[in-house]
């Protein structure tokens, strides 16, 4: 199947998927309702000119759709995210095409029922396990 | 739908083509000094990451810190990278580094359960006021660095100016509007993620929170002793305010006066 790469701003990298489509949409509606202003908007345009991938002002859903069909394609790559407005988004897009998170390095892999509630709590369930490299993260 | 150019001169070129393009998200006149984006302008900062240094002198505003957050916030580089560097070159002296990368994936866990309520106090606030106390909006004088106190003036304005600030600078910050102002932390929270380049709600919301003492067990406050040890007095020495200072005295007596009511019950 066909794929494209969706770039949203949580994850501005390519790495192992360079070879295919990518586009990057900025969304003017969503960058208000994220209060960005034009030193985010310069910073994120200068790492989008380094990964020579494709530009593109509107609305997000109809521009990844408009950019998926003419690539043919049926699959998004995308970083994951907890932007909640960016998740409403991928749900959206979910009723057109597969969607293909990518994997993330592993920083620490979390228990199931990890308590969030304090710092303190969190790393002392993975402080231990944050100090091993990537490697031989399990 | 055309696409946006890709190719410019210079820095200077893509500035100028995006003040233009962009100018509805113009915050001012003065031209943005940021950090560059791009994996290329995160190389150096990586490179110069000194573990032993930053746990040493992090917490002063000269000190080793990586500045590598709007590349982690935007995911140009990753924890996991981060952290791998850090222990090749200094092993479990990376210890303090690592710990600070884990605030990120903390907060990003945190966000990723709460989703929009990170907007909202996740706990009562422990600073004996209702909420009734706080106001709802920011101070334009606050925000314009009109305040006369020169340090958080000059924080403001650099905030602004570069959309970063040291995380001890964003400290002092959030405890002053927050408990000096009696500001609802919402409001120094959203005008933080206008200009910060690292801007998330995950930290930034989180972290004010965590001044405020609704995601803390007491509110974080600070002293001038604090602040003139972190900055070798740099603001302190021609500040118009020096002799009123608002933050001078311990740290029991700015409480007594920040939270009169704990007084009260105890």
């Amino acid at each position: 199947m066909r794929a494209i790469v969706w770039l949203h701003e949580d994850g501005l990298r390519l790495d192992d998927c360079r070879e295919l489509p990518a586009l990057f949409v900025f969304d003017d509606a969503l960058m208000r309702r994220l209060g960005y202003g034009l030193k985010r908007i310069t910073f994120i345009y200068e790492t989008l000119v380094e990964l020579e991938v494709t530009i593109r002002r509107g609305d997000t859903a109809s521009e990844v759709q408009r950019f998926a069909a003419e690539h043919g394609a049926e699959t998004l790559r995308l970083r994951p995210t907890v932007c909640p407005e960016r998740l409403a988004i991928i749900a959206d897009l979910a009723r057109h095409f597969a969607i293909d998170e990518l994997p993330e390095p592993v920083f620490v892999t979390a228990p199931e029922r990890l308590d969030l509630k304090r710092f303190s709590r969190y790393w002392r369930r993975v402080g231990a396990q944050a100090m091993l490299p990537t490697a031989k993260q399990g | 739908m055309t696409d946006l150019p890709t190719s410019f001169a210079d820095r200077e070129a893509l500035a100028d083509y995006l003040r233009q393009a962009f100018a509805d998200f113009a915050e001012g006149d003065a031209p943005p000094a940021t950090l560059p984006g791009g994996r290329r302008a995160a190389e150096p900062l990586l490179e110069a990451v000194d573990p032993p240094l930053y746990a040493r002198t992090r917490n002063h505003l000269d000190g080793a810190v990586t500045r590598l957050s709007p590349y982690l916030r935007h995911g140009i580089v990753t924890l996991a990278e981060v952290r791998d560097r850090a222990l090749a070159t200094s092993g479990e002296r990376a210890a303090k580094l690592v710990n600070e990368l884990g605030w990120r994936d903390y907060y990003q866990r945190a966000h990723a359960k709460l989703g929009q309520r990170v907007w909202e106090d996740q706990e009562p606030s422990k600073t004996g006021l209702d909420a009734a106390d706080y106001a709802s909006d920011l101070p334009p004088e606050v925000e314009r660095g009109e305040t006369s106190l020169a340090c958080i003036d000059a924080f403001a304005r650099d905030l602004a100016r570069t959309g970063y600030l040291h995380n001890h600078a964003r400290m002092y910050v959030a405890a002053y509007v927050v408990h000096w102002r009696r500001v609802r932390w919402q409001a120094g929270a959203a005008w933080f993620l206008r200009h910060l380049l690292d801007g998330d709600p995950a930290s930034n919301n989180l972290s004010w929170q965590w001044v405020a003492s609704t995601f803390s067990h007491k509110p974080y406050i600070f002293n001038r002793a604090n602040l003139e040890r972190a900055t070798d007095g740099r603001y302190c020495r021609d500040c118009p305010s020096a002799r009123d200072c608002p933050f001078a005295g311990s740290y029991e007596e700015l409480a007594a006066r920040l939270f009169p009511e704990l007084e009260r019950v105890a």
